[in-house]
């Protein structure tokens, strides 16, 4: 289990994580998604060793990552611009890392490459930015880790390969216990593939929970109510965004389904539909309660212009 | 497609290939710095093969020119095996001149670059975030990958001094040059290995200290040349202020890895032998920085890459420390050279630090605009600027009024300048060593000749005494007339050896007339005059040659100086010349008789000498007014060109004296055989 207990991490006067306190739970893909600055692969930098909390600590089944050669021999770091040295193949990437990682499995790295298709010869300086990822992932994936930290990672992918990565996650959860840490904006990928997120915003972390309770947890509904019934007065203090067409109205609300639905049907209103929400939805939505609001940053630019 | 890529789990093939996980990550970053090092074999092919092979080949060229002239001169045999031989001999002094690195100064530069460039290729992924990020989220511990990346670039420079030596090797077997000097060659090159391991390990710390490449060109550069400058500044701010400043080495300049290895190459050169505590020393600096910088590299923030200071608690301090040094070097280099009123000491302190400041902050902030960043700090820098300047203009050490007690004096030591005497001690111990044969290679080496300052002590009381007077009554007169300079005044090096061991340093500037009494005193003191006179210990079978200069004569005086050369029974009167300053210089050592009494005669003239006989012997045009009387005691080793003894040896004793109108005895000499 990853373990980030009041994790701080400052440059010079700008707070990149700021106390946050998360569990990552083995065997389970966690999704690590935020706003931009929000320190998503700050967090992932400090729980693979690169950066040293200012405060706080992220351990590893109880140990701290900094310094730490048997914990890192754990996990596999694929950064957003992941490093080659000049003038290397692949194979010359391989046997880099087979000096660091005891358990490097050569055969199935090998075996990987030619079936995404790359030549193990050819320079990697020579491949597209697509390929260079699908390299940073067959090696990470033949590393053998037990975590695999990726920072942006699939972003680049085709849509055929990211389901090939993602099935090989799948396949290696379920084999030997992988856990996956994905930081990334592609919230319908992660959707497809995440068991858990920690939603960061401004360094401080806004949520962290199973997606499926998540998604339990917060609804939409649209409805249109009798003449005379107020929304506030239906839902209160769960209704996380309002939005008005008319007399169609749009709610976003916190709760179970049960009693949602329980509360509009005792309400008779003339018409009412309970949506689920995507992650994309949940993050805007979540992000607009913390003032992180498209719409004003549109709005206060028009005005502006005004 | 998908299910293809499913693998089961007892396929996986787990191989252990990290035996020894340092050898493996060296091998691999040699293998990927391979361009460094072959810059490096590059450069010292240059250096030893092919500068050897290029020297022997002209050598034998010109022979093979010369061995026709020879044959068509008609010379014999034996002069050409002559000639052979000492072709043999030159090739050889050429190859061991090589191999141990003499004078060859493009040996130091070539060691000093690959040192940067070596430092710079291991250590430049502290400079870029995908390389932080590779490196430092493997499971390989800081320590490690410090070491593995330190002992790759001291590999660079071993394997490159070695296959240069050896390549020169090859060289000199292919050309049969013989008894070359292995052994003590390798001693000289493992001397150099630690010189460049030196600069090596202070480019690398420079490296880790910083986070880009202009920062760490900049911190390489501070690292060489800061002590040094500071040295200069610190001696030249003692020269400007102290009137009594006697110039001493402070030492800085031996925190530079660059001056280390520059005293190590002349030491090589002058000496022919390694200055050993040099190279210890180095050895051990080597060592602390080492350790030094794999404890930086420990705590190095990887954030840092890409800024200017890796450690952000050293901005403040390197931006003070260098725009506080910049402030008084601007005074101290330009002020003083062009003007030394007090407005443009306040102008060139102030220019010296705001602008180094400002550069700075442009270098850390990698912005223009910085340049007006922390304007209360450049406040600071100029009023601390100023502050050392004043301490050193109002001497607040109290170094022109200290004067030590006369019993904590054990004895003193004088120097003082007076044009005849003043190279008596330069040329006392000179030993001129050729290497013969062929005097295009002849080298002069030179022992430290004695010093009058370190080994001429008077520990007689009354000279202590004497000596005390004179620096009591510089110091009032320093104190009264705050001038360098005063009317007809005489500078006196004294130097007072402590009874603690202590050395206190003076020059004192007094007029002769203040200082007439006490140098009287000094003056009638044995000891002083044997000291300062080393006739006076001279013995006659010692002597070598006696010889006079004539004074130049004025065409309105004497209309005749006849002056008569002995040599056996013919008389040789010789003309009279003009006033010139090319004096005629007769030598008198066709008589052994003579030279001994003249000895005689100026012993006891020196010893009977008062100061008040002093007299100007040069007029104010440069004639000379006196005659001088000076002598050369010379021991000459045999030299026999072609027998295979390689040097000469002459151990030089020369001094002059005018012959001023006290000297009464040696005017009766040389009267007595009628040399007037």
């Amino acid at each position: 289990m990853i373990e980030a207990v009041n994790l701080t991490k400052k440059f010079d006067n700008i707070v990149a994580l700021d106390n946050v306190t998360a569990n990552i739970k083995d065997g389970e893909v966690f999704g690590l998604i935020g706003t931009n600055g929000a320190g998503k692969s700050t967090f992932l930098r400090c729980a693979a060793g690169i950066y040293k909390p200012d405060g706080g600590d992220i351990k590893i089944n109880g140990e701290s990552v900094f310094e730490n050669k048997a914990i890192k021999s754990r996990f596999f770091f694929i950064s957003d611009d992941q490093y080659f040295f000049p003038n290397a193949n692949a194979l010359d990437m391989a046997a880099s890392y087979r000096n660091t990682y005891t358990n490097f499995d050569m055969n199935r790295y090998r075996k990987l490459l030619k079936e995404f298709g790359l030549d193990e010869r050819r320079k990697i300086h020579t491949f597209s930015k697509g390929m260079k990822k699908q390299v940073s992932i067959i090696l990470a994936l033949s590393a053998m880790t037990e975590y695999i930290f990726c920072d942006e990672t699939f972003d680049g992918l085709d849509p055929v390969m990211r389901q090939a990565v993602k099935s090989l996650f799948a396949y290696d959860m379920e084999s030997r216990g992988l856990t996956p840490i994905i930081a990334s904006h592609n919230l319908r990928e992660l959707e497809d593939i995440c068991d858990h997120v920690g939603l960061l915003h401004k360094g401080g972390i806004l949520l962290s929970k199973d997606l499926d309770d998540l998604k339990l947890g917060i609804h939409k509904v649209q409805c249109v109510l009798k003449d005379g019934m107020n929304e506030k007065q239906l839902f209160g203090d769960s209704i996380v965004k309002l939005e008005r067409r008319g007399r169609l109205i749009n709610i976003i609300l916190k709760g179970e389904e049960d009693e949602i639905r329980a509360r509009l049907e005792a309400s008779e209103p003339v018409f009412y539909e309970l949506l689920p929400l995507s992650l994309e939805e949940i993050f805007i939505t979540e992000t607009e309660v913390v003032g992180y609001d498209v719409k004003k940053l549109i709005l206060g630019e028009s005005q502006e212009q005004e | 497609m998908i299910e293809k890529l499913k693998i089961k789990k007892n396929e996986n093939v787990k191989e252990n290939l990290c035996q020894n996980q340092f050898l493996a990550i060296l091998r691999e970053e040699f293998h990927y710095n391979i361009g460094t090092l072959l810059f490096g074999l590059l450069a010292m092919f240059f250096n030893y093969p092919l500068n050897l092979a290029l020297r022997l080949s002209n050598e034998i060229d010109r022979f093979n020119s010369m061995g026709v002239d020879y044959q068509s001169f008609g010379y014999t045999t034996s002069h050409i095996s002559m000639a052979e031989e000492k072709l043999r001999y030159v090739m050889e002094n050429i190859t061991n001149g090589i191999l141990r690195g003499d004078r060859e100064a493009f040996l130091m530069i070539i060691l000093v670059v690959i040192a940067i460039i070596s430092a710079r290729s291991m250590f430049k992924h502290l400079f870029s975030k995908k390389t932080t990020d590779f490196y430092f989220s493997q499971p390989v511990s800081r320590v490690k990958r410090y070491m593995v990346n330190y002992v790759g670039g001291l590999l660079i420079g071993a394997i490159c001094l070695t296959v240069g030596y050896i390549m020169a090797l090859l060289v000199a077997a292919g050309y049969h040059v013989e008894n070359i000097q292995i052994y003590e060659s390798i001693k000289i090159s493992l001397g150099y290995f630690v010189m460049y391991a030196l600069t090596y390990t202070i480019s690398v710390v420079a490296m880790i200290m910083t986070g880009n490449a202009l920062a760490a060109a900049g911190a390489v550069l501070c690292f060489f040349f800061f002590f040094p400058f500071v040295d200069a500044i610190v001696s030249g701010l003692k020269a400007y202020y102290l009137s009594f400043y006697v110039s001493e080495d402070i030492g800085l300049i031996y925190l530079s890895p660059l001056f280390i290895m520059a005293e190590y190459f002349d030491g090589i050169a002058s000496t022919k032998e390694i200055p050993l505590a040099l190279v210890r020393n180095a050895g051990i600096a080597t060592v602390i920085l080492a350790l030094t910088g794999g404890f930086l590299y420990r705590i190095r923030p990887a954030e840092s890459c890409g800024r200017a200071v890796a450690f952000q608690a050293l901005k403040r301090p390197i931006r003070m420390l260098l725009s506080i040094t910049a402030g008084i070097g601007a005074m101290t280099w330009v002020g003083m050279l062009y003007n030394d009123n007090f407005i443009w000491t306040v102008i060139f302190v102030v220019l010296g630090a705001v602008i180094t400041h400002a550069i700075l902050e442009i270098i850390i902030n990698s912005d223009v605009r910085a340049l007006f960043n922390n304007k209360i700090e450049k406040l600071v820098c100029i009023l601390a600027a100023f502050s050392v300047i004043m301490i050193f203009k109002y001497d607040a050490f109290g170094y022109d009024s200290y004067l030590p007690d006369e019993s904590a004096v054990e004895a003193v030591s004088m120097d003082i300048p007076y044009n005849a005497f003043e190279e008596r001690w330069e040329q006392k111990r000179a030993v001129y060593e050729y290497e013969h044969l062929d005097s295009r290679y002849s080298d002069v080496y030179w022992t430290d000749y004695p010093d009058v300052i370190e080994d001429g002590l008077i520990y007689s009381e009354q000279a202590i005494g004497a000596v005390l007077n004179i620096g009591k009554k510089a110091i009032e007169e320093n104190n009264t007339n705050k001038t360098n300079e005063l009317e007809d005044s005489i500078a006196v090096r004294v130097c007072f050896h402590l009874k603690n061991g202590d050395k206190i340093d003076r020059r004192y500037v007094l007029s002769n007339e203040a200082m007439s009494g006490e140098m009287e005193i000094l003056f009638s003191d044995k000891e002083f005059k044997t000291v300062m006179y080393p006739i006076l210990t001279e013995e006659p079978e010692e002597m070598g040659s006696f010889g006079i200069e004539l004074a130049s004569v004025s065409e309105n005086e004497q209309a005749e100086k006849n002056i008569v050369e002995k040599s056996g029974e013919a008389n040789i009167a010789l003309p009279v010349y003009p006033k010139t300053q090319s004096n005629q210089v007769i030598g008198l050592s066709f008589d052994k008789n003579l030279e001994m009494e003249l000895l005689d005669a100026l012993k006891k003239d020196i010893m009977n000498m008062k100061y008040s006989d002093y007299e100007d012997w040069w007029d104010e045009n440069g004639y000379l007014k006196k005659d001088i009387l000076y002598y050369v005691t010379d021991e000459a080793m045999k030299i026999n060109e072609y027998n295979g003894e390689d040097s000469e040896l002459m151990v030089n004793h020369a001094d002059e004296y005018p012959i001023f109108d006290s000297f009464t005895n040696v005017k009766s000499v040389l009267e007595k055989y009628e040399i007037k």
